[in-house]
């Protein structure tokens, strides 16, 4: 019987147990309504003699004998597979957690078993299990307890074999031992770097608690069940009592947690500030007595907690803690409500408690300038999203321009007027967030819906007000821009730029800005039109600030930017020359430790990196990283790039060790900054490591870790059968660790149109993993479908970035590979052809693409 | 019917001297009761278990995530216990090492434990609330009060629900 005739059947059950004898008959009639089917199964079940009224009446007789507390599990069970049991160490929702000893051993190893209760699919989890191995058995640490086996019982209830530690929780073992405070602290921090030494392996614990943190009599810590969580979390429980988040506390769960949201590393830094709360105040920082899930929920998601130190001074009312106000700012950093707006890593909040200790200032109170502005925008329930967030400056920005008009009658009409227009932006995004929910906005269709909403509504309503307009306009092209949304930013910026023109005055300070951001967005596009329009900024600024000011030097860096774009060929010591000449006028400002001059330093890395000047390049990255690390918050985008392009960077110069650590800790960020979704990045680049190491096979499980990746996260949780197929093609990615399997790419590109949301799906990073494999592949010698994939690719990236001339580069010249692998070197040489003469007319031929290609040619040429 | 809230139980940590004297003290308290058909094994195990553990009192969702774990465990018990015997009365193997702490006394269940596990298992597949309805009230001995106020329901539900369950194993046990 399928669930839904039974739940109809239970019901109709249910009812008939209640009524009398008498009524039955009509009852049943009523409820099943003719349905014929229906009727036989209810009477099926309720029809027949009753079972006898004592019939499992009174409970197992002589059950309380053997209840025996709980011998229970010792009574039944002496042996869970080659495991003597000695005991039971402890019981929680999750199960029983046993003492037992492995007799098979050398010498005799005492361990702790935690037993799950049955109804889970134990096959499903042990396949996991095996996957999440390798990854487990690195987390060889002193501070974390390890993992042994996993196994089942005969009863088909999974186990887990883990190394026994005899300690108690880490808030008993400081409330009991009255430690003092830094002691406490110190005890804190050796608990965030075990944490963090995991999240480098990336795995995430999911249910760190004090349960979890044990403290060995000599002061040890051991943190428990690292990659636990996360196996049963990834195998739904047999039924809907059983969940994981049921079984799970949430007085240590984040926000996103207990909404059932992607969980990130930032999810443990937020257990971590709730455990440091509970060091500090010995009590939790919310009350969730007799809560329900619901309330938990409301309660973790919109309360602010009592500080920590106020909560400490109710407890002890005549002492006083040092610098509280310290401690309380850590605190709420790590509680953040914002998963970005916590602790970069654990090792940062390990980090600011040691300056806590120190003496030092914290980092907790430079992030706490950004915490008023969040505070707006949490009041307007719109944090989310950088479409969203935009608003509110829009909104804002409507006014205020209106607000400096001259004459204050004039200015008073135009508020209003602004007031009106600000007012019915706020009420489309409105209600387009109530329809796309608070996740990332920006990048959902609804919240780019808003955007155009918004471009219409400013200028239909704005027309006559095209100062005002012109600032909405730039403001939607700076928010587009952001998202990538390079057509849409030239778009808007276009309209700010004739708008501003039209405007009488002329505010020429605000058009220099918006022709330097047109004019990059245009040279991200390898537009010519991007090189006069930075000329024109770079004239207007200079009359209006003269030569030495912080904005000639960032129109000078634009240029720079457009002359290795725009310029046919490309300009390169030119450009070379004025990102020297911005870096040195922003030093001499005072500007040198900024974040503009970092990404100063960053674009003139790069530039050396395009022209094969790698030492050099590798050099100025070195400082870029240094100067982005100092003054970049520790997840912009930014500095993740320039870790990112530094890698391949020492990639290209051998320095591969270097090269995987830096990637490695891209993923740490990038899982911290986006999710596990923008890890995917990296981990290709991994496989170009791995490959430049001879290690192919590591290459390969890279590769297609980052596919399963992307599948995972790309897909919405839809139900129809393209979707399972590709689920289930992921999981193929996921186990299959080295080889490659051909016929799953075939499947992988004919799915990925159909599975995904295209609007989910970043096209980019599809084709980029694509030209990857295909890469990988034509490696391997498997052409044939190199070849596929890699059209595949270059479509992708043709329908959606065909302005990305060093993309297509790349693409064909993997193409090319593939050709020559199937013995069509024709075909191969003409296409390197073309590419080879469109990269000498853009980028010019000392670019290192136009030179790869020219040696691929080259190579063909002697081998032909 | 919500979901049990399993969560709220803190593990806590006995030595395995504490887990002997828990024994111990629910031996004590047994050996005045015998017979008594209305005593409650999940309950007096809690009890035991909440002195030993030196817990003064205990939440009511402890308590009832307390007592879901310790139903579950007591029909895992008293199932194994019931095969063991009837392998042994088959003559079976005794591979197994027959360990009975304390020499425990025959069941006089008026049902076949180990056919009513596996009807369980089957009602579980189909329908887990009744399932765990079931596992509480017969091997947990809670009331259909107490039950309400683990699961979070009225008595009436439960009621309802165990008159359902009692009806499908009845027909299932029957063939």
């Amino acid at each position: 019987m399928d669930t839904g005739t039974w739940k109809k059947v239970r019901r109709i059950a249910e009812a008939a147990s209640d009524c009398a004898p008498q009524r039955r008959a009509r009852l049943l009639d009523r409820a099943c309504r003719g349905d014929a089917a229906l009727r036989r199964a209810v009477d099926e079940l309720i029809g027949r003699e009753p079972p006898d009224e004592d019939w499992l009446a009174a409970p197992v007789p002589g059950a309380a004998t053997h209840a025996l507390a709980w011998s229970g599990v010792l009574g039944a069970m002496t042996r869970i597979g080659r495991y003597r049991i000695d005991g039971v160490i402890a019981v929680g929702g999750m199960g029983v957690v046993l003492k037992a000893t492995d007799d098979a051993a050398e010498r005799p190893l005492t361990v702790a078993i935690k037993l799950l209760p049955p109804g889970r699919d134990s096959r499903k989890m042990l396949r996991a299990f095996r996957r999440e191995q390798r990854v487990l058995d690195q987390l060889d640490h002193p501070n974390i307890g390890r993992i042994l086996e996993m196994g089942t019982c005969d009863d088909g209830r999974p186990y887990f074999v883990m190394e026994y530690v005899d300690g108690v929780p880490i808030d008993d073992y400081v409330r009991t031992g009255k430690l003092p405070m830094h002691e406490r602290l110190e005890l804190f921090r050796a608990v965030c770097l075990a944490v963090h030494f995991a999240h480098q392996n990336l795995i995430v614990h999911r249910d760190l608690k004090p349960g979890n943190i044990l403290v060995s009599a000599g002061g040890v810590i051991k943190l428990l069940d690292f990659g636990i969580a996360k196996l049963l979390t990834d195998q739904p429980a047999a039924s809907a009592t059983e969940t994981m988040m049921d079984a799970m506390t949430p007085r240590y769960s984040s926000p996103e947690q207990i909404r059932g949201e992607p969980i990130s590393t930032a999810t443990d830094i937020y257990s971590l500030g709730v455990v440091l709360y509970e060091l500090i105040a010995e009590r939790l920082p919310y009350n969730l007595r007799g809560a329900s899930r619901y309330e938990a929920e409301r309660i973790i998601s919109e309360q602010n907690p009592m500080s920590p130190s106020a909560a400490y001074r109710d407890a002890h009312p005549d002492e006083r803690l040092p610098r509280c106000l310290a401690l309380d700012r850590i605190v709420a950093m790590a509680m953040h409500k914002e998963p970005r707006r916590r602790y970069a890593s654990a090792e940062q909040l390990a980090e600011d408690i040691r300056r806590y200790l120190d003496g030092s200032t914290v980092m907790a109170y430079k992030a706490g300038r950004f915490e008023r502005a969040l505070t707006i925008l949490h009041k307007h329930r719109i944090a989310f999203g950088v479409a969203a967030a935009s608003f509110v400056i829009i909104s804002g920005l409507a006014v205020s321009s209106a607000l400096s008009a001259r004459s204050a009658n004039i200015a008073r009409e135009r508020e209003a007027r602004a007031r009106q227009v600000s007012q019915k932006i706020n009420g489309v995004m409105t209600e387009l967030l109530a329809l796309a929910g608070p996740t990332h906005l920006g990048a959902t269709p609804a919240g780019l819906h808003v955007l155009e909403e918004a471009s219409m509504l400013t200028a239909r309503e704005l027309a006559d007000q095209p100062d005002v307009a012109a600032g909405i306009h730039h403001q939607i092209g700076t928010t587009y821009n952001s998202l990538r949304r390079r057509s849409e930013a030239i778009r808007s910026y276009r309209q700010a730029i004739e708008c501003y023109r039209r405007s009488e005055p002329l505010d020429r300070a605000k058009l220099a800005e918006s022709l330097v951001s047109l004019g990059a967005a245009l040279s991200f596009r390898d537009d010519e039109e991007g090189l006069p329009l930075q000329r024109e900024a770079l004239a207007i600024r200079r009359e209006l600030y003269g030569e030495e000011h912080l904005l000639v030097a960032q129109s000078l860096h634009a240029l720079a930017f457009a002359l290795t774009r725009c310029s046919r060929p490309a300009r390169y010591d030119e450009a070379e020359g004025l990102y020297r000449q911005a870096l040195a006028m922003r030093q001499r400002l005072g500007a040198g430790e900024s974040d503009s001059a970092a990404e100063n330093l960053h674009a003139l890395a790069a530039l050396l990196r395009h022209q094969g000047r790698l030492e050099a390049s590798a050099d100025q990255y070195e400082l870029a990283l240094a100067l982005s690390r100092r003054v970049l918050p520790p997840l912009d985008t930014q500095l993740i790039n320039c870790i990112e392009d530094y890698a391949h960077c020492l990639t290209d110069l051998g320095r591969l060790d270097r090269a995987e650590e830096l990637l490695r800790e891209s993923m740490t960020l990038n899982a911290q900054a986006m999710g596990e979704a923008a890890t995917v990045v990296p981990l290709t680049y991994l496989v170009d490591v791995s490959c430049a190491r001879g290690d192919r096979a590591t290459g390969w499980r890279n590769l297609h870790l980052a596919l399963a990746r992307f599948g995972r996260t790309t897909v919405p949780q839809s139900s129809g059968s393209a979707a399972a197929r590709w689920r289930a093609l992921m999981e193929r990615f996921e186990a299959q660790p080295s080889a490659a399997i051909p016929e799953a790419y075939g499947e992988f590109i004919a799915l990925a149109p159909v599975a995904y949301s295209p609007s989910a799906l970043s096209p980019a990073l599809y084709a980029s993993l694509l030209d990857q494999t295909a890469e990988m592949l034509a490696g391997d010698g498997h052409a044939a479908m190199a070849e596929r994939l890699s059209r595949e690719a270059l479509r992708t990236v043709d329908a959606h970035d065909p302005a990305s001339k060093m993309t297509r580069a790349r693409y064909c010249r993997t193409l090319a590979d593939a050709l020559i692998g199937l013995g069509r070197t024709e075909e191969a040489r003409a296409l390197l052809v073309d590419v080879e003469s469109a990269l000498r007319a853009t980028r010019g031929p000392t670019h290192r693409e136009t030179q790869a290609v020219a040696r691929r040619l080259a190579d063909l040429s002697t081998k032909g | 019917m919500p979901p049990a809230s399993n969560d709220a139980l803190m593990p806590v940590v006995l030595p395995t001297e504490t887990y002997a004297s828990l024994r111990a003290l629910a031996r004590r308290h047994l050996a005045g009761e015998r017979g008594n058909h209305t005593l409650q094994p999940t309950a007096l195990a809690h009890e035991a278990f909440l002195r030993v553990s030196g817990a003064t009192a205990s939440k009511p969702e402890n308590t009832a995530a307390f007592l879901i774990a310790a139903a579950q465990a007591m029909r895992s018990i008293l199932v194994d216990h019931a095969r063991r015997r009837s392998a042994l009365k088959r003559g079976g193997n005794a591979q197994r090492e027959a360990v009975e702490p304390d020499a425990l006394p025959a069941l006089e269940a008026n049902v076949d434990l180990v056919a009513l596990d596996e009807a369980l298992h089957r009602l579980r597949e189909l329908d887990p609330e009744l399932a765990q309805v079931v596992e509480l009230r017969y091997f947990g001995g809670l009331s259909d009060a107490e039950i309400g106020a683990a699961l979070k329901c009225s008595t009436r539900s439960i009621r309802r629900a165990w008159s359902v369950a009692r009806a499908w194993l009845a027909r299932e046990l029957e063939r």
